[in-house]
């Protein structure tokens, strides 16, 4: 298992340029927050991460590296790298079970996929009776429950690394602080390196150890989450923090 | 002064029940947020107080008169005052419309004003907004999601409303677009003393804009109390949310592992 993913100079086009020289490190047992504002490439970042880039986008420079190597993103992808969605409504088949979608996963692992290990895998992301919910359709259950259901199937693979797209954008207040304090037990307990997009900087300041900021397909500020949020530099992550802290009543200092 | 009364209303789909027994007043002037889960049946009040649904028992009053029996001048009067602002703004706006003609709709509806009085509010509320003018000829599938959840606030605006329903709609707009439009609800409220009703699931935007939030719970209301700093909420719906908040600033925390070094 490597101990370190990298994205060197990743550089995407489609009729213009994406993203430019994007360089990010991942590390098992940290959780990297990718923010900036919609539209800023950090979703196709995570695609190209993972070799699912959009029809129409093309990768015109840079890689990705394991420990130093360079890797193609399939060889990694469900094996090395797991991936949460951020829309768990549209994520699963309606017409199977969340058993049906389990076994798929486990099938194509090659582990085990006998009932006692899916109620294992449903028990460890906090769901109640899981008998039951192997046997429920994505339309019977709620957006949170989805959501566990999204993290127990990546975590079947056991993957060094977690790629997750704005996971708890869609949930409400409560649901989302559910899953936040899962994805801090599975940073505690598995240690996986973590690739959190979001554009909440509660989540960030909740979840993430080291955050990178986004703007125009270039990364603008990286540092870690104490200093960005105690000092930020670039214009665009200072907006993002001062705007953030308004919520609270708070302002940043200059 | 009271805008709107709710008194018992009850209210069920199928044999569903989403609403029983809420009674609510909502005065002139007044922020109040109507806070709960996803589920609890703040939408669908939402619907049954702007009239789009009528309850299935109890009543509604504005201005003395219940709106299931209203006269049909009375009722172009209520639409004027009362407006609505969706959480999905794409399916709120007709996509073979202008931005042009999707404000100007409530203008020639609800108020009497000249074609170029019309302009000229079409402006204002686009300035209001912060969207730029150049695009009032684009459509709705031009913009981004923020920008057109910006066009629902302005032609809910339009009719200089005295309650404004905001039914999660700033949930899509990022922090930077939420914080200019909380300033512009500011602003609006000093200047006419427009009326603001919050539905969200958000505690950090009701501390930040309202004066008074009502939980709501599976249907039910489960407190009424005036926003302090900190809140104090009494009911278990209201606590469970509050502990939800997510934190301002990053708490230090036991250090994982190492970054390795390159």
């Amino acid at each position: 298992m490597p101990s370190q993913l990298a994205l060197r100079n990743i550089t995407l086009e489609a009729d213009r340029c994406l993203t430019e020289n994007v360089s990010l490190t991942l590390h098992r047992g940290r959780v990297l927050a990718l923010v900036g504002g919609s539209g800023s490439g950090k979703s196709l970042t995570c695609a190209a991460a993972l070799g699912v880039l959009p029809a129409g986008v093309h990768q015109t420079n840079g890689s990705l590296q394991a420990d130093g190597q360079p890797v193609s993103p399939q060889a990694l992808r469900g094996l090395n790298v797991a991936t949460i969605m951020q829309n768990p409504r549209s994520a699963f088949n309606p017409l199977h079970t969340m058993a049906t979608h389990m076994r798929e996963t486990c099938l194509a692992l090659g582990k085990p996929a006998d009932d006692a290990a899916l109620i294992a895998a449903l028990t460890a992301v906090g769901l109640e009776s899981p008998e039951r919910v192997l046997g429920l359709y994505s339309f019977e259950m709620s957006g949170g429950m989805l959501q566990r259901v999204m993290i127990a199937l990546a975590l079947l693979s056991e993957a060094a690394f977690i790629v997750a797209d704005e996971p708890t954008t869609d949930l409400d207040a409560v649901a989302q602080a559910r899953i936040l304090d899962l994805l801090e037990n599975i940073m505690l307990t598995r240690a996986p390196g973590m690739l959190l997009v979001t554009h909440d900087m509660g989540v960030v300041a909740r979840l993430a150890d080291d955050v990178a900021v986004m703007e125009n397909g270039k990364i603008v500020e990286q540092g870690s989450v104490g200093s960005l949020f105690a000092a930020p530099q670039h214009p665009v992550t200072r907006q993002l923090i001062s705007a953030h802290l308004a919520l609270y009543g708070m302002e940043l200092t200059p | 002064m009271n805008l709107l009364t709710v008194s018992g209303v009850s209210h069920h789909y199928q044999h569903h029940g989403v609403l029983e027994n809420i009674s609510l007043a909502i005065n002139s002037g007044e922020s109040l947020a109507l806070l709960g889960r996803s589920g609890c049946g703040k939408s669908t009040l939402a619907r049954l107080l702007v009239g789009l649904e009528s309850p299935a028992d109890g009543e509604i009053y504005w201005q003395g008169k219940t709106l299931k029996k209203m006269p049909r001048l009375m009722k172009k009067a209520f639409r004027r005052d009362i407006q609505l602002v969706f959480q999905d703004a794409i399916s709120a706006a007709n996509p073979r419309k202008t931005v042009r003609d999707i404000l100007a709709e409530p203008l020639r509806h609800l108020l009497n004003l000249s074609k170029q009085e019309q302009q000229v509010r079409i402006k204002q509320l686009m300035t209001d907004v912060e969207l730029d003018l150049s695009l009032l000829e684009h459509r709705p599938p031009q913009l981004s999601g923020g920008q057109l959840q910006r066009v629902c606030l302005a032609r809910a605006l339009a009719t200089r409303p005295t309650l404004l329903i905001l039914d999660e709609a700033l949930s899509s707009l990022d922090r930077v677009l939420q914080a200019g439009v909380i300033r512009l609800l500011t602003k609006l409220q000093q200047q006419s003393g427009i009326a603001c009703l919050f539905i969200t699931h958000d505690l950090r935007l009701v501390e930040r804009f309202c004066q008074r939030v009502v939980v709501m719970d599976n249907g039910h209301i489960a407190e009424d109390i005036a926003v302090t700093h900190p809140l104090r909420f009494t009911s278990l719906a209201g606590q469970v949310l509050q502990e939800a908040v997510l934190p301002a600033l990053p708490r230090p925390r036991p250090e994982r592992t190492m970054p390795c070094n390159v």
